[in-house]
């Protein structure tokens, strides 16, 4: 609708009540209606009345009462205010005129308010009797009175005919129930884990930092420094690793300023450590000491708020997230593509294969549960593959760094796709660097610019031949006018000789019956000369002297003729000898001339093709060559705007073309929070978004980078380690009503998507490559309900050992003397602080290991898995102790890789796992153990040998009792142990390890004394 | 939330409040009076139209540059990845902002400038089409001023809604049955922002649709000594409305019930009204016998005694508002002599005082207003008009006259 010359109604149709019918009012025979006050020049009754009948809109309006039953209505039509009320005949409503009265602005303000405008077909005043005998046998709607019951629904009359109230459906939110009460409890999650952070920080003292010095390290967003503390403040930093601090000011109280911490001992023993602040703050730069407090992480907070808030609003990219979380997705049948794999030596079993097709194909999602070694990086890498090919941008995320790392380690080595790194760069694998943004923006950029080099030669080339051709345009048009002009010549003189040839046997034949006429005359002329008649000889010589010379004057006649014909031939011969010549020269002239054509067409048609790249206006054909003027100077014009544009990028500072860089990039490897922690990574589209790890994360986590694409592919193992979740929270999110979401808190949202998915969203990769049989066995039975499989040749691999009959050993502490745990309580918790006997028995299989296979120690391919924090701490110590003493001095690799917890090792394998158990006592009291993912995730990082040191008893007691807590995990501990019992895998560490007289392959003493003497020592 | 509708119901009391002050300020000519002064609703249409806008970004280089080649004709995405260095993805990306912007559209998977394209480019920053929603009168079929936006709108749909402000009691205009919005035309328009158009705006283009609705305005009907125009105040602005069209929809106070009651409501002063006339309009005009001279010095409009406000043979009565009358106003006479020459008296220095006044500071005659009166009338006239000030007191006009010489009473 154009504005000009528009109108439109000021009462829109829709707003209209349409009652679209004559509306009768029932009048009483000779009653006056008008109003008192009704001005003597009025009209008359039956003149309003006639008035009234023709009205097409009418105001009605409803009005009960306080002190009456029934209701009355007010009609205001034409310059007319009128009053009825709805009365009943037999029980049917009709309705009863009033009073009729000239409305006043009062009457139309308060009708505006109350009324609504309804289109009608005029009102019709007839008495009770009229409507008795016509409308209401006319028509039943009269009859059982709903007009009136009709003229009231379309006005939305608050009343109904008996002056019942009258109810409205509310509209609907567009949330429905479940995804708003999601929505809430999405919230509490992430406002409980900040409010206790904040808690945590405030009840901490401040850090006293005596000296901070700049720190010169190429990152992309930060400035580093190294703070120096007096020592007990540097000891509670590192008993509390926070990862944020935030300057306080004079007064203490906390600034804009958050300090990242990088390291917390880059100098051995000194209280020093190294931060890092974001170069944007303003007046960014820490002062050379300064208090500092501990400081909850906001960018958590606010990222993970934004995205709850776009689901709210229903402004995520993501259609169907929501709703899945809430239970009231309904997913579509998942339709697998037949994703083209290479040929390889290892080629995928059929569940990798069955997860790729179901992943490249998803819609939605797809979960992928992929228990240990089952190759779930080389099927991430084949879907990677695919959607690149496909011209897609993936996102590959986890939770942590050290994840993502993971994954991008293996994707980042192919060359068929751009892989960029984002993220905190002191937290990301060196292995990485060449991928992180400051790096590979360098290569991008070197590439851009090679490219712009490349395409501006190219224009080059493109212009100076356009040039060429131009330059030569006007000789060629002259050549091509002068070839047309010859053309035409040759056709003239073709068809003057055709002609000439036509006529020449024509005048030969002439020629020739001249020739004979001359020559019938000559031998007239001849009988002439002998005269045979003697007497009339005078009369006939007369005769005869006439005749001859009318012969010899047509014989001269003749001969003229002759002469003439003859001379016209050789003429004609001479003009088609001529035009042969001319023709002759004309068609090699012709000739020339387009060969010099066709050799400047062919020109034309190599540097035609270049055009395609810029697809120019340049006609292809040779007669219409008028296009190059233009398109030279298009080309011209795309070079000029082309070399400003590639300037001006090469004058931006590097960091400006990031936007335009990593735009260039196919994969992006980012951490769930980190991916949607700058607006340069929010602006980034995904296309896929490939979450590994996801067993770890919950919702209100995985729901970032979810939010980032229309398909996700989940792969994760709930059956390892869980997401970290603190009690203290759950309690928090239980004081904020939300405790029935406790379980969506507790586990993580692939555990929970697994259960409710349909199954053709989840897919189980089966064929583990990593672990010798006999483990994957056991796990595969006590975890994975016999559906973990060993793949080929796992069944073939042999203890690396001689003390070890099987490539899984339990080394069963229970009759070690001294074999019990060492725990102090705090806080009325027990902390278990140690096991010495494990500890020495852990250092008797490192020792032994090293000397029986030594390179495990030189490619760090060992690791020892303790399930306590400070058994952790005691090893390491021993180990330090040992190395003193000048053993174990081959173990080159840093202690903190060599000796971890479960969760560190999560994602990890090595050729020699020692899993230490810790717990042993009375009561059979296995702690935190009694998760079993942990030793799920424990006993799947070995790749040849797994050695566990425990205490049989403790771990097993009560394993047969239904009541217990633990009841899984002393089950599982019962299979493990009665099946490495049948295998002779059940080592008794006292028997082998505890005295010299046992019969030991190697150097059996040493194990023994060591054992012996770190127990007693 | 409670408090932001708190703070707008305070901004727009406010907002009527400005258009009472403004017009008696700044919008009455010399003589003119106000004879009916209503709070009103106004029908007006908010229309939804795209309007051409020069955006205030200029175009980013990647923009440029993409504007520039396709231009050129360069206009594949293929092709103009190739050429700029760019990911296929951002210029994909590019093309699909440029043609939700209506900058270029798509045949055959290649893409050309369109008009606004073209004229974006041209330009060096985008032009949009953006939709906007203008306030409109159904009545005089014209933009409403800036100052209408700061005041509630009613649209139809919310007319029943409970959490309206009651609308009774206040004077509705008579809409356009059909309205028609040619006076949305930008070549009217002087000065963009008193409408509320942006200095960006280029163009009106499309109208996507309208919402019906009230306006809550104030109605003034002004004049000399009867109405001669309409006013529809919007705060600070305001528009003159067709005065006979608004007059077919003033109601006539004639009945007999209101002689009752403003007879009934003079009483109580003492107010002996002869006889009430009736004017064109309806407005009642009182002749009051010997009006006490309580009621003569109290202040009846604007801080203005009754004596200065009522009628003689010299002077019209000057309109006062009374609450019963509900906008309407009413005009006294007086009809005793003795009380008609005071009253003629006292309005002709009041006159002169504020003509006074009305002369730019740097031009006056005389450097104060009692020289000036000192100046003008004689003796014995001064201080007549002393002792009148002092009967009726009148402390405005008491303090421009000058002091009496010596001697004199």
């Amino acid at each position: 609708m154009t504005v000009a010359n528009t109108s439109v109604p000021f009462w829109p149709e829709d707003k209209i009540a349409a009652y679209n019918a004559e509306l009768p009012l029932l009048t009483r025979v000779g009653k006056n209606y008008l109003d008192q006050s009704w001005p003597a020049n009025g009209p008359t009754q039956d003149e309003v009345f006639r008035q009234l009948r023709k009205v097409e809109r009418v105001w009605v309006s409803v009005y009960r009462p306080k002190d009456k039953d029934g209701i009355f209505l007010t009609f205001l039509a034409g310059n007319y205010k009128v009053t009825a009320n709805v009365g009943m005949s037999n029980g049917n409503p009709r309705l009863w005129l009033g009073r009729i009265s000239y409305f006043n602005h009062q009457d139309q303000a308060r009708m505006l308010q109350n009324g609504a405008l309804a289109a009608v077909k005029g009102l019709l005043l007839i008495t009770g009797r009229e409507f008795g005998e016509g409308l209401e046998i006319r028509e039943s709607k009269f009859a059982t009175g709903t007009y009136v019951t009709q003229l009231l629904e379309i006005i939305a009359s608050p009343w109904n005919v008996h002056g019942e109230q009258v109810t409205f459906d509310e509209e609907l939110d567009e949330l429905d129930y479940q995804e708003l009460e999601l929505i809430d409890a999405l919230r509490s999650f992430v406002n409980a884990e900040y409010e206790l952070e904040q808690r945590a920080a405030l009840q901490e003292p401040p850090f006293n930092a005596f000296e901070i010095q700049s720190v010169s390290q190429k990152t992309t967003y930060r400035l580093h420094y190294q703070m120096q503390f007096d020592d007990a403040d540097y000891e509670r930093l590192v008993a509390l690793k926070p990862s944020l601090l935030v300057q306080l000011s004079d007064l203490g109280a906390p600034t804009d300023v958050l300090v990242e911490i990088t390291d917390l001992a880059p100098v051995e023993n000194q209280p020093i450590i190294r931060v890092s602040i974001e170069k944007q703050l303003e007046h960014a730069r820490l002062p050379e000491r300064g208090m500092f407090g501990l400081a909850a992480m906001p960018t958590l907070k606010n990222v993970r708020e934004a995205v709850i808030d776009a689901l709210a609003e229903k402004e995520s990219k993501n259609p169907w997230l929501l709703s899945v979380a809430a239970g009231t997705y309904e997913a579509a049948p998942l339709n697998p593509v037949n994703v083209p794999l290479p040929e390889s030596k290892f080629p995928p079993t059929a569940s990798q294969v069955k997860a790729i097709n179901s992943g490249a194909g998803t819609d939605d999602y797809t979960l992928v549960l992929g228990p240990p070694g089952t190759g779930k990086t080389t099927v991430i890498l084949q879907w990677v593959k695919y959607f690149a090919a496909q011209g897609m941008r993936v996102l590959v995320t986890s939770q942590n760094n050290k994840a993502v790392d993971n994954v991008l380690e293996r994707l980042a080595e192919e060359q068929e796709f751009e892989c960029l790194r984002i993220g905190n760069e002191n937290k990301i694998s060196s292995s990485l660097e060449d991928i992180t943004l400051d790096n590979k923006a360098v290569k991008l950029q070197k590439e851009l610019f090679a490219g712009a080099d490349a395409i501006m030669k190219r224009l080059a080339n493109l212009q100076q031949s356009l040039e060429h051709l131009q330059s030569q345009k006007d000789v060629m048009m002259e050549k091509v006018g002068e070839r047309d002009r010859a053309r035409t010549i040759y056709a003239e003189l073709s068809a003057e000789k055709e002609n000439l040839q036509c006529k020449l046997p024509q005048y030969e034949s002439i020629a020739c019956r001249y020739e004979a006429r001359a020559d019938e005359i000559r031998t007239a002329i001849r009988y002439k000369n002998r005269p045979k008649w003697f007497v009339l000889q005078f009369i006939a010589d007369w005769l005869h002297e006439r005749q001859l010379n009318a012969l010899e004057e047509q014989l001269s006649q003749t001969k003229a003729s002759l002469v003439s014909a003859l001379r016209t031939i050789e003429q004609k011969k001479l003009a088609i000898e001529h035009n042969e010549r001319k023709l002759q020269f004309i068609a090699e002239e012709l000739a020339k001339v387009e060969s010099d054509i066709g050799q400047w067409q062919l020109e034309f048609d190599v540097i035609v093709p270049q055009f395609n790249f810029i697809k120019p206006d340049v006609e292809l054909e040779i007669t219409s060559i008028q296009g190059i003027e233009s398109t030279l100077e298009k080309v011209k014009v795309v070079q000029q705007e082309l070399f400003q544009w590639f300037e001006k990028l090469r004058n931006e500072r590097q960091q400006a073309l990031y936007k335009i860089l990593m735009e260039k990039v196919n994969v992006i490897g980012a951490t769930c929070i980190g991916i949607n922690t700058k607006s340069l990574f929010r602006e980034l589209d995904f296309d896929v978004v490939i979450v590994d790890e996801s067993g770890q994360i919950q919702l209100h986590n995985i729901l970032v980078p979810l939010s980032r694409a229309k398909k996700a592919i989940l792969v994760g193992d709930h059956k390892q380690l869980p997401p970290v979740v603190s009690d203290e929270v759950l309690e928090e999110i239980e004081a904020q009503g939300f405790e029935d979401y406790q379980p969506l808190y507790q586990l993580s949202w692939f555990e929970h998507l697994w259960n409710a998915a349909p199954d053709d969203h989840k897919i189980m990769l089966d064929t583990q490559f990593r672990c010798p049989a006999i483990i994957s066995d056991f796990v595969s039975e006590a975890f994975y309900g016999g559906r973990y499989f060993a793949g080929v040749g796992m069944d073939k691999k042999k203890p690396l050992f001689a003390f070890c009959p099987q490539p899984m050993v339990w080394l069963d502490i229970c009759k070690m003397p001294k074999n019990r745990e060492s725990s102090v309580i705090q806080d009325g918790r027990t902390v278990v602080q140690d096991n010495p006997c494990e500890t020495a028995l852990v250092l008797s299989v490192l020792e032994q290991a090293i000397i029986e296979k030594p390179e495990l120690a030189i490619n760090r391919e060992i690791g020892v898995i303790v399930p306590y924090a400070n058994h952790v701490k005691a090893i390491q110590k021993a180990i330090k102790r040992a190395q003193k003493q000048g053993k174990l001095k081959e173990l080159s690799m840093p202690l903190n890789e060599l000796v971890a917890s479960v969760d560190s090792f999560q994602g990890q394998e090595r050729d020699l796992i020692i899993f230490t158990f810790t717990r042993s006592n009375n009561r059979g009291n296995v702690g935190f153990l009694a998760d079993w993912r942990r030793l799920n995730v424990a006993q799947t990082r070995a790749k040849k040998q797994l050695v566990m040191i425990g205490d049989s008893e403790t771990l097993t007691k009560g394993a047969e009792r239904d009541d217990v807590r633990d009841k899984e995990f002393k089950q599982a501990m019962c299979l493990l142990k009665s099946t490495l019992s049948d295998s002779g895998a059940l080592l008794n560490a006292s028997t082998i390890f505890g005295a010299k007289t046992t019969a030991r392959p190697a150097k059996p003493e040493i194990i023994a004394n060591h054992a012996e003497a770190a127990v007693h020592g | 939330m409670a408090n932001q509708n708190r703070k707008k119901d305070h901004k727009r009391s406010f907002a009527i409040l400005d258009s009472y002050r403004n017009i008696l300020n700044n919008n009455l000519k010399p003589d003119e009076n106000i004879f009916y002064a209503r709070e009103c609703l106004l029908p007006m249409l908010d229309v939804k139209t795209l309007v051409k806008e020069r955006s205030r970004e200029e175009l980013s280089d990647v923009d440029l540059i993409l504007f520039k080649l396709i231009k050129q004709g360069i206009n594949s995405v293929a092709s103009v990845a190739l050429l700029t260095g760019l990911a296929e993805k951002q210029v994909q990306k590019k093309f699909h902002e440029m043609i939700g912007r209506s900058f270029i559209n798509v045949e055959n998977e290649l893409v050309a400038l369109t008009d606004l394209g073209e004229e974006t480019l041209r330009e060096g920053v985008p032009i949009k089409q953006v939709q906007r929603s203008y306030r409109y009168c159904a009545v005089s079929e014209r933009l409403l001023p800036r100052s209408a936006y700061d005041l509630p709108f009613i649209p139809l749909d919310d007319l029943r809604n409970n959490d309206v402000k009651p609308i009774h009691f206040q004077h509705v205009l008579t809409e356009k049955k059909l309205v028609n919005l040619a006076g949305l035309d930008f070549s009217t328009i002087e000065d963009k922002r008193a409408y509320n158009i942006t200095d960006e705006a280029i163009s009106f283009e499309e109208v996507k649709g309208y919402i019906s609705g009230y306006l809550q305005a104030k109605l003034f009907i002004i004049g000399d000594h009867q109405p001669t125009r309409a006013l529809v105040s919007f705060g600070r602005q305001y528009l003159e409305y067709d005065l006979p069209q608004i007059l077919e929809m003033m109601v006539p106070l004639n009945s007999n019930l209101m002689q009752t009651k403003l007879k009934e409501a003079h009483q109580q002063f003492l107010l002996e009204v002869d006889h009430i006339e009736w004017d064109a309009l309806g407005l009642p005009v009182l002749y009051v016998d010997n009006a006490p001279l309580e009621w003569l010095s109290k202040s009846l409009e604007s801080g203005i005694p009754a004596i200065l406000l009522c009628g003689t043979d010299l002077y019209h009565p000057k309109p006062v508002s009374l609450s019963k009358l509900q906008g309407y106003t009413c005009r006294y006479y007086l009809t005793s002599s003795s009380q008609q020459q005071d009253a003629d008296q006292l309005q002709a220095f009041a006159q002169d005082c504020d003509g006074y006044f009305k002369v730019p500071f740097p031009q006056r005659p005389f450097k104060s207003i009692q020289e000036f009166i000192g100046a003008k009338y004689r003796e014995d006239e001064l201080s007549r008009l002393w002792k009148l000030t002092e009967e009726y007191q009148i402390k405005r006009l008491r303090h421009c006259l000058p002091p009496l010489a010596e001697g004199v009473e």
